[in-house]
């Protein structure tokens, strides 16, 4: 050998050691202390599910560096342990799996709930807002009074007329249907609301931090999806699937206010 | 040198060698030389993050169609990101581990001459070449190079007006993937064969270094998936320029005018990029994991604990990576039902991977390691391999998915899982079959001064993203801040980008160790790290036919 091989316990593995130290305490302060935005809707399953992760990941996390830096410190003359143990093999394969379909069984309870209609929602009817993607705004619309959306074609797309989702004004159903205005989006706290997503170009997705709601608005297809916001304030909207040279300045906002200031609201937004 | 060998001549010899050692250096060389220019568009993309809308005067003169008074423009921004993407996972990672490693040891650690098909080799070699002269140029195109992501999703992918990149430079990068996969199938089928039929004989398959054991589930791998995306290329390609619809739906209005065509559907391009683009992610993984393995047997001085079920989880890994594709889709409105069958084959996934975490730590418990660079780098990819293993569990979650996806918490999980655990171990390979390259071993103190910086950075540079992330920075924007509740993260980023750059300077280290080396390295003699596997018992390149 024409140089010299440092072995565990040395000084380069003393170095290692102390760099994976450092990086491992880091990461455990940087997680505790970074946390996502405060929850605005009735999605806390999705902050619960990321505080249990947050536990069990940190668990093999902590406990695999651990043995990498005693591997590293440790000084044995020789290798002890055998290179083969099918006993041992199938003990830590059916604990990994066991944890694993643990975190996949809580996975597919919180989804399911989430996907279902939220559970107060017995005594309102939910509210129903058809989001219209297109590059690079956001458009909104309120079935009015009918409960029904009235008909749209793209080619009635008219945008110096601002009709931008291509309304047809002939369609009855039509006829009360709210536009908002671009980009604002106004909402009553506690009651469910009943999105319908859609895109008019390319794709795009739907993203408001603190509802725990993110939703790719596919081109061609209508996809439909439910929360119930909470909380009263502004909350931003985001466009979270690149979509061309604007997608980032595509950002909308939900204004959250009370039930009983709502239609009023969004009479004067209308304005 | 033998007069033999300079009468071949210098062509024959070094460019259009049959050799495949010849041809591994190559593919590696050109790595290095792709990795130089992806890491570039890497360091372009961080600075616009950290400081939107900085000055980059010197840059724009070499690209002045991507910069406006100097100021990066945003269509400009998404082609780095795009192109840096391309260019890293297929160009760099996929073209050194499979390309360069798999070539020029393949043979060796089966004991054969040369490949099975020497010819179909270099053949392989040449299109990717071609195919990397293809991407390059297309960023010289008048409207710029491809700008829809490496994921190239339509309809942003397929109308023209819908991205400037979307013009010739998505034509290009459609050519430039197509020859690629033509390149990759050809050397697919010559390491199949080879480990299948060429092995010395006595040489059973589970004797074979696990390296070895991970091209062939590469090839496999690559075998079947890339068609998925030879087709959809090709489908793509259809719709640009033939009138086509595959994944134009009926109805689309872009900027005003109605789009012409219809009936095809977007989503259907997400899963045949996807069928390719998940084994895609093992191909490059794979040969990391089973160089680990390799390095922990050379370096504890006893057998990786568990070999027989470390071949058993890779094979497990291969084959279930056809079946997840549908975790990156959870949030495109496919059916819940699917997404709980993705969620299922996805934490199934995960076992075999944490058989082999177990199985390191019990290859490291109580052995005495030498820490040599490659050891280090193999140290370096099982911590890289947890931390970025742990957090693809929270993303294989639909409902902690629906929070996280497309935000940078996946951007950070990523690149430390398959870029990171595949750097790592294309420097692990490098550092260790240096000495049958050149004949002569890299300087031991610069590799770990150079393993320790990387290290350090990688992680500084990765890390804090996921906290980004969780914080709602949703990625691949040009600017963070039009958003107000993203205007705290400023500083986070600004600290990314700095250690994105020290990162970046540390490379220095490496290419410095690399060349000087080559000439100037201790003299290595036949098997320097006392290995057992095959490759090591002919003599070193230098000493070779003496």
């Amino acid at each position: 050998m024409s140089f010299e091989v440092p072995k565990n316990g040395g000084a380069l593995a003393r170095v290692f050691a102390l760099l994976t130290a450092l990086f491992v305490a880091w990461s455990v302060y940087a997680l505790g202390t970074n946390s996502l935005p405060p929850l605005a809707a009735d999605r806390g399953r999705i902050d619960s599910a990321i505080s249990l992760n947050l536990v069990v990941s940190g668990i093999v996390f902590l406990g695999a560096h651990v043995a990498l830096v005693m591997a590293l410190l440790r000084r044995p003359k020789e290798a002890r342990i055998p290179h083969e143990n099918v006993r041992v093999e199938i003990l830590w394969t059916s604990l990994t799996a066991m944890v694993l379909v643990a975190l996949l069984v809580n996975s597919e309870i919180d989804s399911r709930a989430l996907a279902a209609a939220s559970a107060n929602a017995g005594t309102e009817p939910p509210v129903l807002v058809e989001v219209v993607a297109q590059q690079f705004a956001w458009n909104f619309r309120l079935p009015g009074e009918d409960g029904i959306f009235g008909r749209t074609d793209p080619k009635l797309v008219d945008q110096a007329e601002l009709n931008f989702i291509g309304l047809d004004k002939k369609d009855p159903a039509a006829e009360d249907d709210i536009i908002l205005p671009q980009g604002l989006l106004v909402l009553p706290a506690g009651r469910e609301v009943r999105v319908r997503l859609r895109s008019l170009d390319v794709i795009h997705s739907f993203f408001v931090a603190p509802f725990r709601v993110k939703r790719d608005a596919m081109p061609g297809i209508a996809t439909e999806f439910t929360f119930t916001p909470t909380v009263t304030g502004k909350f931003e909207l985001a466009c979270a699937e690149h979509c061309g040279l604007g997608h980032y300045r595509m950002r909308g906002m939900v204004e959250v206010v009370p039930k009983a200031d709502w239609a009023a609201k969004v009479k004067e937004a209308t304005q | 040198m033998s007069a033999n060998r300079e009468s071949q001549g210098f062509l024959s010899r070094y460019v259009f060698s049959l050799d495949h050692r010849v041809i591994g250096l190559q593919y590696l060389m050109t790595a290095m030389g792709m990795a130089l220019v992806g890491g570039l568009l890497a360091l372009l993309v961080r600075i616009q993050i950290a400081w939107p809308s900085h000055e980059f005067r010197a840059v724009s003169r070499f690209l002045p169609q991507g910069f406006d008074e100097g100021i990066m423009k945003p269509e400009f921004y998404a082609a780095l990101f795009t192109m840096h993407g391309t260019i890293m996972i297929f160009f760099v990672l996929s073209a050194a581990l499979i390309g360069g490693f798999g070539n020029y040891l393949i043979p060796l650690q089966v004991g054969a001459k040369d490949m099975a098909f020497p010819r179909l080799n270099a053949l392989s070699y040449w299109i990717y070449a071609i195919s990397s002269v293809v991407i390059l140029v297309s960023f010289f195109t008048p409207s710029g190079p491809a700008a829809s992501g490496w994921t190239a999703y339509p309809p942003l992918s397929a109308l023209k007006g819908a991205i400037a990149g979307s013009n010739l430079g998505q034509d290009l990068w459609l050519l430039a993937m197509a020859l690629f996969i033509v390149s990759f199938t050809l050397g697919g089928l010559n390491f199949l064969a080879t480990i299948l039929a060429m092995r010395r004989p006595g040489l059973l398959m589970m004797d074979l270094p696990l390296f070895t054991w991970s091209m062939l589930f590469a090839s496999i791998l690559g075998l079947l998936a890339f068609p998925s995306l030879t087709a959809a290329a090709m489908m793509l390609l259809l719709d640009r320029h033939a009138g086509t619809s595959f994944f134009i739906p009926a109805g689309l209005v872009l900027s005003g005018e109605t789009v012409p065509g219809g009936g095809g559907s977007p989503i259907l391009w997400q899963h045949l990029f996807w069928f390719l683009g998940h084994p895609e992610v093992y191909i490059i993984m794979l040969p990391s994991l089973g160089i680990t393995s390799d390095l922990f047997t050379v370096f504890t001085g006893r057998r990786v604990f568990g070999y027989t079920s470390m071949v058993y989880a890779m094979g497990f890994i291969s084959g279930m990576s056809f079946l997840v594709w549908g975790h990156h889709m959870f949030v495109s409105g496919m059916s819940p039902f699917l997404g709980s069958a993705f969620a299922v084959t996805t934490t199934l996934i995960a076992v075999p991977s944490g058989v082999k975490v177990f199985n390191w730590i019990a290859s490291l418990w109580n052995r005495p390691l030498r820490l040599t660079t490659p050891m280090l780098w193999a140290l370096g990819i099982f911590s890289l391999f947890v931390t970025g293993g742990l957090s693809g569990i929270w993303l294989g979650q639909t409902q902690i998915d629906i929070q996280l996806h497309d935000t940078a918490f996946v951007v950070g999980h990523f690149h430390i899982i398959m870029a990171g655990a595949a750097l790592f171990g294309v420097f692990a390979g490098v550092h260790y079959w240096f000495p049958l390259f050149f004949g002569r071993l890299m300087n031991e103190r610069l590799g770990a001064a150079h393993f320790l910086l990387t290290f350090v950075f990688y992680y500084a540079t990765f890390f804090p993203m996921h906290l980004a992330g969780l914080r709602g920075q949703v990625r691949r924007v040009y600017d963070p801040y039009q958003y107000d509740y993203l205007k705290p993260l400023a500083p986070m980023n600004a600290f990314i980008t700095w250690a994105a750059v020290a990162l970046a300077i540390a490379q220095i280290l490496f290419f410095v160790n690399f060349f000087w080396s080559m000439r100037r390295g201790a003299k290595a003699g036949v098997n320097p790290w006392q290995a057992s596997s095959l490759e090591w018992s002919e003599p070193a390149a230098e000493g070779e036919g003496e």
